[in-house]
């Protein structure tokens, strides 16, 4: 063996080792709050009072890890939630409660990134799953906590966002309301005050008057709306069906007799 | 003796005869406060129902959908509360989502005296009216972001879920009622488009009626109700009506101009002093078959 490669390799383990120490440290202050906060989601060891501390002495609100907790959360995990909640409860200690909207829209804004890169929010399907991902946040929105404002509007962003999509559906779909995905989301949202409006076409407003007995409306509304020619081409019309409807029960009657 | 056999039927007399008296002072109203005329002006009628509220005599109350806690519907909720008042005008006030009474709920953002009735915002419907407890109504443009609400410093920006929740949290604490219409004209502007697409719903024709609220050639506080009964789209109805306020009403500001329903749901009433209904200024249905009802009543 040669004398010098000893040296060499011993040289070359420091100076990995040295790369190695250095990469870790100078890359340890970015690394350690998005660790803590990604082990704070996956495990119960770390608390959230270490990860409040630390943000606290650091006082770097502006390295608030938005996007991992965004990407980490499931809406409708309700434990992660609860968890998030202890969060945001803290932080509010540490600035006034607009950390609180900043989170949220930080939380909204990224969310909405998530979602609209990876699926298409105009599809029925998709909606219908992001409204069940939804329907897990509601029970939070009830809580009697000091925080509750801020999932009723993680929440009422979410629900909005799916009313506003399915409304462009059915105003660029014409039939996709009647079907059951649409009634399906339709429904939920309504069984959160969130009513979709789509809008009616004439013929849906006549049909809806029918199913209600309301003749009289219908006939005034067609006295108000129509002019006089249609009026008069109506008559035309009604007057000769009926003529060919007598005629026809009065051959009926005369064959009879005969 | 013959004077005491009929002193029980005499004192009943009386008591009847005063009991009526009152019964029918209670139905009587300021008829200087109100002013109904019908103008035609560049050919084009309109019946207008000018309702002065420099005194608070007048006060609005609008009622949005069916009490969630005792299920009383629309016009029974009316019924019960117009009971010892004097209800000038009732009629339609926003959208709805279907013409079905059972099934239909006010498009948009709507609060009933506190309670939920729809927590969507409507985007297509610019105007946020809030009717307070006073009974006056304010609207607000709902782009413009910058709702003030007591004990809130900041500006609400209704768009944004984090201060609309305030907002409706605001509200239910508040007893507050609020819903959304076409704003029409704002801050003496007209505050509309014209119908670019022949097939949306901008395009269709219809008679019109619409409620304001500004100043008067005497710089006094008024509400204004519109019918414009010939067939016009909402554009030509509103520039229409805003040019007859300004140039034949001469108003000295308009503060709102809001549409008033009157597609599914063209209900109307005016009420004369002594509590009968006006027959030549009425909507198309009774008010028994009213989805939402907005109100004008004298104190």
């Amino acid at each position: 063996m040669k004398k010098w490669i000893i040296p060499v390799i011993i040289t070359l383990l420091t100076v990995i080792a040295i790369g190695v120490f250095l990469s870790y440290y100078l890359h340890r202050n970015d690394q350690n709050d998005y660790r803590q906060v990604q082990r704070f989601y996956n495990s119960s060891t770390i608390s959230a009072d270490s990860i409040v501390q630390k943000i606290r002495n650091k006082n770097s609100y502006e390295n608030f890890p938005y996007r991992l907790i965004a990407e980490n959360i499931s809406l409708s995990n309700i434990e992660k939630q609860q968890e998030l909640l202890k969060y945001v409860q803290y932080s509010d200690s540490l600035i006034d409660n607009n950390f609180q909207e900043l989170i949220f829209i930080a939380l909204s804004d990224t969310l909405k990134k998530v979602y609209e890169q990876s699926i298409d929010l105009n599809d029925l399907n998709t909606l219908l799953s992001l409204t069940n991902e939804v329907s897990g946040l509601y029970p939070m929105t009830l809580a009697n906590q000091k925080n509750k404002i801020f999932y009723q509007a993680l929440f009422d962003y979410w629900l909005q966002r799916i009313i506003q999509n399915l409304e462009h559906i059915a105003q660029s779909h014409y039939w996709s309301k009647y079907t059951f995905e649409y009634k399906y989301i339709s429904t939920v949202c309504e069984q959160y005050n969130y009513n979709p409006s789509t809008g009616l076409s004439s013929a849906e407003k006549v049909l809806d008057n029918f199913a209600d007995n309301r003749y009289s409306y219908l006939f005034n509304r067609f006295v108000l709306q129509t002019t006089l020619l249609q009026k008069t081409i109506l008559f035309i019309i009604l007057t000769f069906v009926t003529s060919c409807v007598l005629f026809t029960i009065y051959t009926l009657l005369k064959s009879g007799k005969s | 003796m013959t004077f005491q056999r009929y002193l029980p039927s005499l004192t009943a007399l009386l008591i009847f005869l005063i009991s009526t008296a009152f019964i029918k002072g209670v139905e009587e109203y300021d008829e200087d406060l109100i002013e109904v005329t019908t103008a035609v002006f560049k050919s084009e009628k309109f019946h207008v129902v000018v309702l002065k509220r420099q005194n608070q005599r007048i006060s609005a109350k609008y009622f949005a959908a069916t009490d969630p806690y005792n299920n009383k519907t629309v016009p029974e909720r009316f019924q019960l509360w117009k009971k010892g008042k004097n209800i000038i005008a009732v009629s339609s006030g926003t959208y709805m989502t279907t013409c079905s009474p059972q099934t239909a709920k006010p498009a948009g953002l709507c609060i009933d005296n506190g309670v939920i009735v729809n927590n969507s915002i409507d985007s297509r419907l610019g105007g946020l009216i809030i009717v307070n407890q006073k009974g006056d109504i304010k609207a607000t443009k709902i782009s413009d972001g910058n709702l003030s609400i007591p004990g809130n410093n900041k500006a609400i920006d209704i768009k944004n879920s984090f201060d609309r929740n305030t907002f409706i949290n605001w509200a239910k604490n508040n007893d507050a009622t609020v819903f959304q219409s076409h704003l029409l004209a704002y801050d003496d502007l007209l505050n509309i488009s014209p119908c670019n697409n022949t097939q949306q719903s901008c395009a269709k024709k219809a008679s019109r009626r619409f409620l304001i609220a500004g100043t008067d050639e005497n710089n006094e506080r008024i509400n204004v109700i519109i019918h414009s009964p010939s067939e016009t789209t909402l554009y030509d109805g509103a520039v229409k009506v805003f040019r007859f306020l300004k140039e034949y009403k001469e108003m000295k500001s308009i503060h709102f101009m809001i549409n008033l329903d009157t597609g599914c749901q063209d209900v109307f009433n005016l009420y004369y002093t002594d509590g009968s209904k006006a027959n030549n200024l009425k909507g198309t249905l009774h008010e028994n078959d009213a989805v939402n009802l907005l109100v004008f009543h004298y104190e």
